[in-house]
Order: structure tokens, then C-alpha cells, then sequence
């Protein structure tokens, strides 16, 4: 059993899911080309028929409720404001009248920019939502260092992570603390901001107070030490196949782009 | 003598710092992921107290006046790169936070957070800052017009009853949310500043800069 547990170290992770599979690289490059598409064709039924493949595609690999929970709150916060502040907003250009909510009148006009901007805003959002749902940190760091990009990049990332689960346990703690001493966290503007000094100074100094002996800590393990670094967990390397995807969506990207820079000015 | 032994200490790490122009020292390194979770803490208790302000770039500007201008934009870009896991359009508003580093080291190099009135001032400068860049990238990014944030709640209205432009609109209301917002980031950086026991403010590279008489050593140096 020992020897199974270590022989499954020699193999490359996998998860079973083709999307989840692919190296790194590969799915940042496609959700970035698709995302930076919407951007490009800025054209809401492209933009929502993307969203809507970022949906399908979220549920296939398994990550869809986690993606939909997040998706959904962009959709709130940026879909449906920005078409009621386009509404309230845009006032040179309506001349087509489309519904009347309690003597407001409804524009055509503005209602088709704010679908526009809206569907971009939130397909550029949605791809590297999925991005990071189905990417973690870690694998994308690793991806990153065999491209020659220092292990100090992926400390920095990663321990920022770790930091911020850290600290969020501390600063409740702190804050709870603060409370049962007296301090008002209720009331008006004034005595609520008043609570925040005592509870950001005692966690910032504590946090770096214990920078000194991590800074020892990673030395002992050798962490300045200048050459290559092994991994515990290896990936599989980019295929042939996921390079020629990669340079399809790119060159595709690029067409698209040129092509609506021609338009524009040809108009 | 302790007294001389700390002077001697003060002078010779400083002169290490110096001597490291564009590179980033072990401590700064450790201490840019504490910068990072504090600039996301800071908006979470700003939640948990219910108040209405970001207070997300404490860590920036205190890394940053401690550390250097590496230290601080490090800090301001992976702070949105890793907003951008939940809220992917925080990725456009990156230059704002290493806007606030940069600037946060030129006070800090003047001092200006040695003194409370003006750490008080500096705080129309960031607010100047995440008023007029934010403003740009918000008229970008929307399509040339009104955003979808809070500031819109404001802007709009100005825009409407005085007649101003939409980007004059935009800009004079994410500057004056931004003013009440980076009041109380920068008091929370001056008593951070303060605090900060004097060895550790000596071995990092614009550490000496807070150290009380710090001058008077050099003085005697010279």
C-alpha cells in the first residue's frame, strides 16, 4: 500500500475530466482568446450566446454550480444595472420608445448599448471566471515556472492565499475580541469607522511581526537557493494537439481584431 | 554600549538597503503576500462594520512606504489579479493600486507620513488618484459613458441637475467617495507606521525613514 501511495507520485495528476486535464497554459490562453472576443465583437448576441456556452461548458467539467453562484452575482451587478443606469443616463439618441414602467419611458436605443456593454463586461468576466474555477493556483504557478517565470512568483501568489484564510480567521478573532472589551461596532458612520482602527493595527503588526522568523524558516529550506526546483505534484505537458488549439484561438483572435479595426474604418 | 551598538545597526542596514537598487530584499519579499491579505482584510472588516467604503489598499500604501516602489506595485497588481478570482473586472482597475504605491513611496521618501496633518492630506492625493484614473477606466471600460458602480448613484444626478459632462460627473463622484475612503486608509497607515517596533523598521529599506532621530545618527555620521 506504502508503495502504491509513493509510485502515485511518479504519475502525472489527472482528474479525469478532459477541460480539467489540459495543461494550464492551454485553458488560460482559450478562456482568454474567447473572453477578449466579446470585448472585440462588442455585439450583445455574441456576447450572451458565449455566456451562455460558459454555462454548458462550467457544468460539463463539473464546476457549474460553483460558477453559476459567482456568474450570477456579476450578472446582477453588472447586467441589470448598467441597463437601468443606461436608461437613466443616456439621453442623446433615444428616438425608438419601447415600454413605459409608471410614466418612464424605455428606449430602444439605450436598451440595445447597455445589452452591448453589458454582454462584454460579462463575457470577458465569465472566461476567466472559468478559468479559475477549473484552474488551481498552484497548477497555473507550476505552468508558470516551467516557462521560466522564478519560484518567488508562485510564493508570492500562493502564500498570498494562504495569508488571506490566515488573517480573515485572525481579524474575526480580533474583532470579537474588540467587542467584548467595549468597543461600539454599531451606530452611526463615525463610531463604526472608529472600531476599524483597533481592529486592522493589532492584525497588520501581528502579521508582520512572524515575517522575521518565516524569512529564517524558508531559508532553512532552502528556499534561495539558485537551481531547478523539483515538484511533488507534476502535470502533464502541453500536447501537440493542445499547441495547435492554442495557436488557432490565438490567430483567430487576432483576425477578428483586424478585421473589426477594418470596419471601423472603412465606415 | 547598546545605545551606539543600535546607531551602528541603523547605519549598516540602511546601507545595505541602498546598496539593493532594484531588487527586493528577503523581508520585503516575505512581507508583499501579508500586504496582499491585508488589502483584502481591510475590505472585509470594512463589511463586517458595515461601512461603506473599499479600504482595500492599506497594504499597498504601507509595504509600499516601507518597502519601495517593487514591493508596493507588486503588492497593488497581484491584490487585483487575486480579486479577479471572484470579480474578474477588478483586473482593469490594476493601475489604480499601483498608481497609490508609487505615490505612497514619494510621500513616504518626503516624510509625509511622519506627520499626522499631512498623512491627513495625502489622502486627497490617492483620492485624486483613484478618483481620476478610476474615472478613466470606468469611461473606457463602459463604453465611453457611466459605470455600474456606486459612484454612477452620484454621477448620474450631477450629470442630470447641473448639467455637467458625463466624464466631469464621473469624476467628481468616484473622487469624493474615494476622499472618505483614503481618510481613513491613511490614519490606519500612519498608526501602523508608528507602531512598528524600531529593529524591524531597520532592516527594511525605507524603514530608517520612521525611526525616531534616525537624522540625528546620520548627522553625528557625517
Amino acid at each position: 500500500m506504502h508503495v502504491e501511495f509513493g509510485n502515485s507520485f511518479k504519475k502525472f495528476y489527472k482528474t479525469g475530466n478532459f477541460w480539467c486535464d489540459l495543461y494550464p497554459t492551454t485553458k488560460l490562453i482559450l478562456c482568454f482568446t474567447v473572453a477578449m472576443s466579446t470585448i472585440v465583437m462588442n455585439n450583445w448576441i455574441y456576447g450572451f450566446s458565449v455566456c451562455l456556452f460558459y454555462f454548458i461548458f462550467a457544468f460539463f467539467t463539473g464546476h457549474g454550480k460553483q460558477f453559476t453562484k459567482t456568474f450570477l452575482i456579476l450578472f446582477v451587478i453588472i447586467g441589470l444595472f448598467l441597463v437601468v443606469i443606461r436608461q437613466v443616463g443616456m439621453r442623446t439618441g433615444n428616438v425608438t420608445p419601447m415600454f413605459e414602467i409608471f410614466g418612464w419611458i424605455w428606449y430602444r436605443e439605450s436598451f440595445i448599448t447597455s445589452l452591448d456593454v453589458s454582454s462584454y463586461m460579462l463575457g470577458f468576466a465569465g472566461g476567466i471566471l472559468l478559468f479559475f474555477d477549473t484552474t488551481p493556483m498552484r497548477d497555473l504557478m507550476y505552468a508558470f515556472e516551467h516557462m521560466g517565470v522564478s519560484h518567488v512568483t508562485s510564493f508570492i501568489m500562493l502564500s498570498s492565499m494562504q495569508n488571506i484564510i490566515d488573517l480573515r480567521k485572525t481579524s474575526v478573532a480580533i474583532l470579537e475580541s474588540q467587542k467584548s472589551r467595549g468597543i461600539e461596532t454599531d451606530g452611526n458612520i463615525l463610531v463604526r469607522s472608529k472600531a476599524f482602527f483597533p481592529t486592522i493595527s493589532p492584525l497588520i503588526l501581528g502579521a508582520f511581526s512572524s515575517t522575521e522568523e518565516k524569512s529564517i524558516a524558508m531559508d532553512a529550506r532552502a528556499f534561495s537557493v539558485k537551481r531547478k526546483h523539483t515538484f511533488l505534484r507534476e502535470l502533464k505537458p502541453m500536447s501537440q494537439i493542445e499547441k495547435i488549439l492554442c495557436l488557432l484561438f490565438s490567430l483567430a483572435l487576432i483576425s477578428l481584431t483586424v478585421w473589426k479595426i477594418a470596419a471601423a474604418l472603412i465606415k | 554600549m547598546p545605545f551606539e551598538y543600535e546607531r551602528i545597526k541603523i547605519k549598516k542596514r540602511s546601507t545595505i538597503m541602498a546598496n539593493q537598487k532594484g531588487k527586493i530584499d528577503k523581508l520585503s519579499l516575505f512581507l508583499i503576500p501579508i500586504g496582499i491579505a491585508v488589502n483584502f482584510i481591510g475590505g472585509q472588516i470594512a463589511i463586517l462594520l458595515k461601512l461603506p467604503l473599499y479600504l482595500d489598499a492599506i497594504g499597498t500604501i504601507v509595504v509600499a512606504a516601507l518597502c519601495g516602489y517593487w514591493p508596493g506595485i507588486v503588492v497593488g497588481l497581484v491584490s487585483n489579479i487575486l480579486n479577479a478570482i471572484s470579480s474578474p473586472t477588478t483586473l482593469f482597475y490594476a493601475p489604480l493600486n499601483m498608481a497609490f504605491a508609487v505615490v505612497a513611496v514619494i510621500l513616504s521618501k518626503r516624510k509625509w507620513f511622519k506627520n499626522f496633518f499631512k498623512t491627513v492630506l495625502s489622502a486627497l492625493f490617492f483620492a485624486l488618484i483613484g478618483g481620476g484614473i478610476g474615472a478613466c477606466i470606468t469611461w473606457l471600460v463602459y463604453g465611453f459613458d457611466f459605470g455600474s458602480g456606486v459612484s454612477a448613484m452620484f454621477s448620474i444626478p450631477l450629470h442630470q441637475t447641473l448639467g455637467l459632462p458625463k466624464f466631469v460627473a464621473q469624476f467628481i463622484a468616484e473622487t469624493s467617495i474615494d476622499v472618505l475612503d483614503k481618510v481613513i486608509t491613511v490614519i490606519a497607515v500612519f498608526g501602523v507606521l508608528k507602531a512598528i517596533p524600531m529593529r524591524f523598521l531597520a532592516k527594511l529599506p525605507l524603514g530608517r525613514i520612521y525611526i525616531k532621530d534616525a537624522e540625528m545618527y546620520e548627522d553625528d555620521e557625517d
